[in-house]
This record gives structure tokens, C-alpha cells and sequence, in this order.
């Protein structure tokens, strides 16, 4: 497979250019509290929040009337991607292929708000659609009149191989000219609470928890777009090339790895693509 | 080169065995007005509860597997593990006999991994300060891990590649359809795929706001006076073997079918119902069969995605009424409900009984026509005689976020 182009939106930067050069520099990611009621009392723990997303919709409003943090994650770094791209996808076959382990989480998390709140009478349809895990996939394919198959992969394990033998299964079988590869996670609010919980006593008096960056949950999308070998542009990819990279971002120590290998990934591109020019 | 279906397990509210699928399906029934229901609706949350969730006993079963993996289960994964299970004795393996092979574990679910312990996320989201260890348990509910966990505990030591596909109704399909080509390129031994998926009050709330929902508690599909579907759980595994490897493993032994083609396609219409002109099925059928080199008239029944909504079975009804005018079309929503992730996998199922016991399910819950679309579905028990020598059958499935799969189905020789 040929890898056409590529991005990235991370705590560091929102395109991967900017987030090697702060990463680079040392700048630190942007940090958010999260507060939980734990033990009696309000507990703050810090997170890695991605930069916020700004998207020019390639569709007019209202085809997309609300999106999700991943919706607006994914669409960003499609954005920045699309900017570099060297093809013509207009009349192309495109399919979408989304790894994630926690999928729209804020948005599931806030559905369910609405549900308890209103004693199980205040079932938002809008919200309840946004939360479907292909959503983040359905969303993007309708923001850019992409038709074709979309596949979302809901695992933690072996994500990355998956999507590579998906997405090399659809280009030759000709289900699809070019497959996007889209994999990330928005901070999910379980995750944070459980690090929290498991650290604070009931008579502690820790109020803000600031956990190693290596054990925070990182919230960061990145895409990928692939086309057969015969493509005249862009770079090989595969998998036996980038094994090194997976397996070190495998072992970064966060149980949310697939968005970690994700960046890692377009950071190797991105630094291939530096020293190729 | 051939992927064959070797073995099955299903579970459903129709019942929790193939045998038990097969003695509702194929008994006749009179205008739809026999209804086999084998478990009872229960109320599960009392004052808050939706008033008629159809669930599955599987207590002993949760029971059972608990113990045997020693860790908390979740209902998804024990669907999954029952329908499992139900496919190894169907398809007449051992489970020594998947010692040092490759296995592929490839299922569908929708709501399923989304976390289940709805006790946990109403005191999380409500600031209560919930204790977060079952929830930490239900995050690792990936009913295709938990597969794995069982061949484990089952003392298998094997090559493992899991997948969990969620692409809303479509999962199970996809997931079969994905598993069909990746066996042919992967060199797996044995794919075990389909889908699972409980029944979760959010989704039913959902679902309920997206007024989707039937307001008599039963699916009609293609019927004048459908209002809905009906929400229900199950689980569906199908083993798949390349077919000379199974003519290796049992010599001459004859599968259920085979799937011999997949497509799926996305319709940029709109998140949550199908477009009028049904673009996605009109193009993922074209493909399908001009791979296959198929025509329309070779297809001898399609199994309908049909779940009973106004939306969704005018689109698929006025399509097949267009494309497939001397196919018969049969629809079983109105026996099992839509158990969402799981639905397409235990279609293909009825279609892989279809094939064997020459006979087409009726449209359970299908009485009059409705005009404005035309088609008039199987009403009975139907025998049916295959165009050409092995019968051919479609099984469509439709999703949220416009989502379109077919898998293409061929019986067996006699």
C-alpha cells in the first residue's frame, strides 16, 4: 500500500508539523482538570487534552448539525491532511476505517446525563445518534460525500494489523480507490476517575492529582490515507516497515495505546517526510 | 477459492439452540397470528424500566462461565460465548482440535461494548462517586477477547487474531463479510464470526426517542400497519473454514453453505434512516453480483434487512420490488425482534436452515400490503425449488450512519 498523506491532532499541536516542533522543543502539552466527586469530596486530576479542533466543513451547514469532540478531532486532521494531498478524491471511491477503544465517550457520557437527569424521559435522539460508535466514520464519509465502506474496530489489542489488513483487503479487492485509516480517542471521563480513585483515600487530602505523563491518558486523533501499490505518489507503507514503531508505542504504558501508535506513526512520516525534502 | 460454513450457534428470544430457531421458523403459522415467543418480556429497573424489554434467560449460563473463566462476565460475552460453544458442537469440533491453529475471532456489537453497567454510569454521571471496579471489568468486555479467554481456560494454546467490528445493524454482517475475505487471504484455520449483542436501556431509550420503536411490541415487516421494531438481544457465531481444509477435516462431510461474496457501501443521506432511492443497496447489490457474475434472476430468496420501520422497509421493499421482481423475499424480524449487532449473523443463519430444510421462513407479523411500496413478502412456511442446481440467497443488512452490506449465500450441492 502507498501512504498518500497524513495528520495528526494532538496535546502538542493541532497538525502534526506543530506538534513535532513543541514536542521537539519541549513545550508542554495542553493540560486540563478534571473534576470528580470522590470520597465526599471535589478531587482534581490533570489530562492531555488535544488542541481544540477548527474545521471548514466541506459541506454546507446543516448536512452536520452537531458533531462530537472525535467527529471534530477526526474531520481536523483530515483537514490538514487533505491541505498536502496530491490526488484528486472527487468521483473516487473512499473508504473509512476507524479504530478507537472509546469511540464518541463524551458524547455517550452527556446522552446518558440527559437520560438520568430527566428520570429516563429525556432521551435526546441527536445526542443518541452522535454516541453510536460508527458515528465518528458515518460523519465523516456525509462531511465529505464519501461513499465508500466504512468500518469502525472497537479494540485495544492488535487494532493497528487489523486496519491494515482491512484496508488492504478493500484496495484489492477494488472496493474502494483509497481507504482512510482513522484512529484516535477523546479523553474519556472513566478513565481519569478510575486513576483518581485508585489513588485518593477516603481521608485523603490529595485535591489535584498530576499523574506521569507516560500513565495519561492521551486524547489525539491522526489519519491516514492509503492507495493500492500502483499509485504514482506517496510512500510505501507497511506494516513490516513500521513494526518497530508499533511495538514501542505498544509499550508506552497507557492502556489507550491505538491513538499513542497513531502519532507515533504520522511523527515517523512526517520526520521521513522532513529529511526527504 | 470456496469459504464454507461448517458450523452454528445461535441464541434469540426465539430460543437459545439452532434446533429450537428451526422448530419455530419452519412450523407454520396462520397470517402471523402465531407467535413462538420462548422467554417472556421482563421488567428489569422497575419505575424506570421500558415497559417490554425481551431478554434471554442466561443466568445459569452467566453462572457457569463465570466460574469457568473465573471473572466477571457481562451479558454480551456470554451470548457470545453460548453461540460459540453451540458452533464448535455444530460444526463437530472438539475444542483440543483447535490446538496450535490459527483462529480468527471476528464479531460484531454495537451498544455491547459500550459499558454496561448501567448502575455505574448513572451514579458516575449523577456525581455519586460510584466504586469503578465492575465498570473497570466491563471495559474489558470485548466479546471477542472473551472468546479467547474461554479457549484458554479450555487449555487451547493457539495464534489469536480478535476483531470487533461495530457498524451499528450492520456489525454482524460485516463481520462475516470481513471474515469471508480474510480467510481466503490470512490463512486462518478456522474463522469463527458473527455477533452479539444485550439489550440496554439506554438503547432502547434511543431508540424510543428516534421514535423508531413499535407501540405494539412486535415487528411487522413490509406491513400496511408497521410502526416499528422491536428491540431484543442475541448472539450468532458461524464457523467458516476454507472448504479444503473442512473436506480434510471431515471427508465427505457437507457444510451448511457458503458465502461466496460481500459489499458493503456507505450512503451519504443522513445519519439515521436510508435514502428513498436506496442508493447504498442499488450500489452495493451491483457490485456484489458483478463480482460474483450474477445476475438478479439467479437469486432464489433474499433474506430482508425489513426491521419493521416505515422508513426502512419502504426504501429496501420498493428496491427489491424494482431489482429482484421473481425472487422471494422473506423477512424474520417478527420472530426474533432486532437484536442490532448480532441481527445479520443470525440471518445468515436462517438462510444456511433455509438451504437445508428446502423451506422459507413466513414474514411473521406481515398481514396486508401496504400499497405505497407493493411488496408482498413470503406470508407462510414456503417450499421453495432453486433456480439452477444449488440455491443462491442475499442477506441485506441496513445501519445508522447510511451503512449498506450484502453478503452473497450458496446452498449445497445434493
Amino acid at each position: 500500500m502507498k501512504l498518500l498523506t497524513f495528520g495528526a491532532i494532538t496535546p502538542f499541536g493541532s497538525n502534526i508539523a506543530e506538534h513535532c516542533l513543541n514536542k521537539s522543543k519541549q513545550v508542554a502539552p495542553r493540560v486540563e482538570y478534571l473534576e470528580y466527586f470522590i470520597h465526599g469530596a471535589k478531587r482534581k486530576i490533570a489530562v492531555h487534552r488535544a488542541l481544540s479542533p477548527t474545521i471548514k466543513l466541506p459541506v454546507p451547514d446543516g448536512v452536520l448539525r452537531r458533531m462530537g469532540l472525535s467527529t471534530q478531532l477526526a474531520l481536523s486532521c483530515i483537514e490538514e491532511a487533505c491541505s498536502s494531498l496530491q490526488v484528486d478524491l472527487k468521483n473516487k471511491k473512499i473508504a473509512l476505517l476507524v479504530g478507537t477503544t472509546q469511540g464518541p465517550s463524551s458524547t455517550n457520557i452527556e446522552y446518558f446525563k440527559r437520560l438520568v437527569s430527566f428520570n429516563y424521559r429525556g432521551a435526546s435522539p441527536n445526542l443518541f445518534a452522535q454516541s453510536v460508535y460508527n458515528n465518528i466514520a458515518s460523519s465523516v464519509a456525509l462531511a465529505h460525500s464519501w461513499n465508500g465502506p466504512t468500518c469502525t474496530l472497537v479494540q485495544e489489542e492488535g487494532l493497528w494489523p487489523s486496519l491494515m489488513k482491512i484496508a488492504k483487503l478493500w484496495l484489492q479487492e477494488a472496493s474502494a480507490d483509497y481507504v482512510w485509516v482513522i484512529v484516535g480517542n477523546e479523553m474519556s471521563l472513566h478513565v481519569p476517575y478510575f486513576q483518581l480513585y485508585d489513588r485518593v483515600k477516603e481521608d485523603s487530602d490529595l485535591e489535584v492529582f498530576t499523574p506521569r505523563i507516560s500513565d495519561m491518558p492521551d486524547e489525539a486523533y491522526s489519519c491516514f490515507l492509503l492507495g493500492p501499490n500502483t499509485s504514482s505518489n506517496g510512500a510505501d507503507f507497511d506494516l513490516k516497515n513500521t513494526s518497530g514503531i508499533l511495538s514501542r508505542a505498544e509499550h508506552v504504558g497507557c492502556s489507550l495505546s491505538p491513538e499513542r501508535i497513531g502519532v507515533s506513526l504520522a511523527e515517523f512520516f512526517y520526520k521521513e517526510k522532513s529529511l526527504n525534502v | 477459492m470456496s469459504v464454507c460454513v461448517t458450523g452454528m450457534g445461535a441464541l434469540s428470544i426465539l430460543g437459545k439452540s439452532l434446533s429450537a430457531h428451526a422448530q419455530v421458523l419452519f412450523s407454520p403459522t396462520q397470517n402471523g397470528e402465531k407467535v413462538a415467543l420462548a422467554y417472556a418480556p421482563r421488567v428489569d429497573r422497575l419505575s424506570q424500566t421500558p415497559p417490554d424489554l425481551r431478554m434471554i434467560e442466561i443466568e445459569d449460563e452467566i453462572a457457569h462461565f463465570q466460574q469457568l473463566l473465573n471473572c466477571p462476565l457481562s451479558r454480551n460475552g456470554v451470548l457470545a460465548l453460548c453461540a460459540f460453544e453451540e458452533s464448535l458442537v455444530s460444526a463437530q469440533l472438539d475444542i483440543s482440535e483447535l490446538q496450535g491453529k490459527k483462529i480468527a475471532f471476528i464479531l460484531g456489537t454495537t451498544a455491547g461494548c459500550s459499558g454496561t453497567d448501567t448502575q455505574y454510569i448513572e451514579d458516575f454521571v449523577m456525581d455519586r462517586s460510584p466504586d469503578p471496579s465492575s465498570f473497570r471489568v466491563m471495559l474489558r468486555q470485548n466479546p471477542a477477547e472473551v472468546l479467547r479467554k474461554y479457549c484458554v481456560a479450555r487449555g487451547v494454546s493457539a495464534s489469536f487474531e480478535l476483531m470487533l467490528v461495530n457498524n451499528a445493524c450492520t456489525s454482524a454482517t460485516d463481520a462475516l463479510g470481513l471474515a469471508s475475505k480474510l480467510l481466503e487471504t490470512e490463512d486462518y484455520d478456522f474463522a469463527f464470526a458473527g455477533g452479539t449483542d444485550e439489550i440496554l436501556f439506554q438503547t432502547y431509550y434511543g431508540f424510543a426517542s428516534l421514535q423508531l420503536l413499535s407501540s405494539h411490541f412486535r415487528s411487522s415487516p413490509f406491513d400496511k400497519n408497521r410502526d416499528g421494531l422491536l428491540l431484543t438481544e442475541g448472539a450468532a457465531i458461524l464457523c467458516l473454514e476454507k472448504a479444503e481444509k473442512f473436506n480434510k477435516r471431515r471427508l465427505g462431510a457437507k457444510a451448511f453453505g457458503e458465502i461466496i461474496g460481500y459489499e458493503s457501501v456507505t450512503e451519504t443521506f443522513h445519519q439515521t434512516s436510508s435514502s428513498p432511492e436506496a442508493e447504498g443497496l442499488t450500489e452495493a447489490t451491483r457490485k456484489l453480483l458483478g463480482k460474483a457474475q450474477f445476475s438478479s434472476s439467479d437469486i432464489d430468496f433474499i433474506s430482508a434487512h425489513a426491521t419493521g420501520t416505515p422508513n426502512n422497509d419502504a426504501t429496501e421493499g420498493a428496491f427489491f420490488l424494482k431489482n429482484f421482481p421473481n425472487t422471494k423475499i422473506t423477512a424474520t424480524k417478527g420472530y426474533t425482534g432486532h437484536c442490532l449487532g448480532a441481527v445479520g449473523a443470525l440471518e445468515v443463519i436462517f438462510c444456511m436452515l433455509s438451504f437445508a430444510e428446502k423451506k422459507l421462513p413466513a414474514t411473521l407479523g406481515f398481514v396486508e400490503a401496504d400499497p405505497s411500496i407493493g411488496i408482498v413478502p413470503v406470508k407462510e412456511v414456503t417450499p421453495f425449488v432453486p433456480f439452477k442446481k444449488v440455491p443462491i440467497a442475499l442477506s441485506t443488512s441496513v445501519g445508522f450512519g447510511g451503512v449498506n452490506s450484502i453478503l452473497l449465500l450458496r446452498g449445497v450441492a445434493e
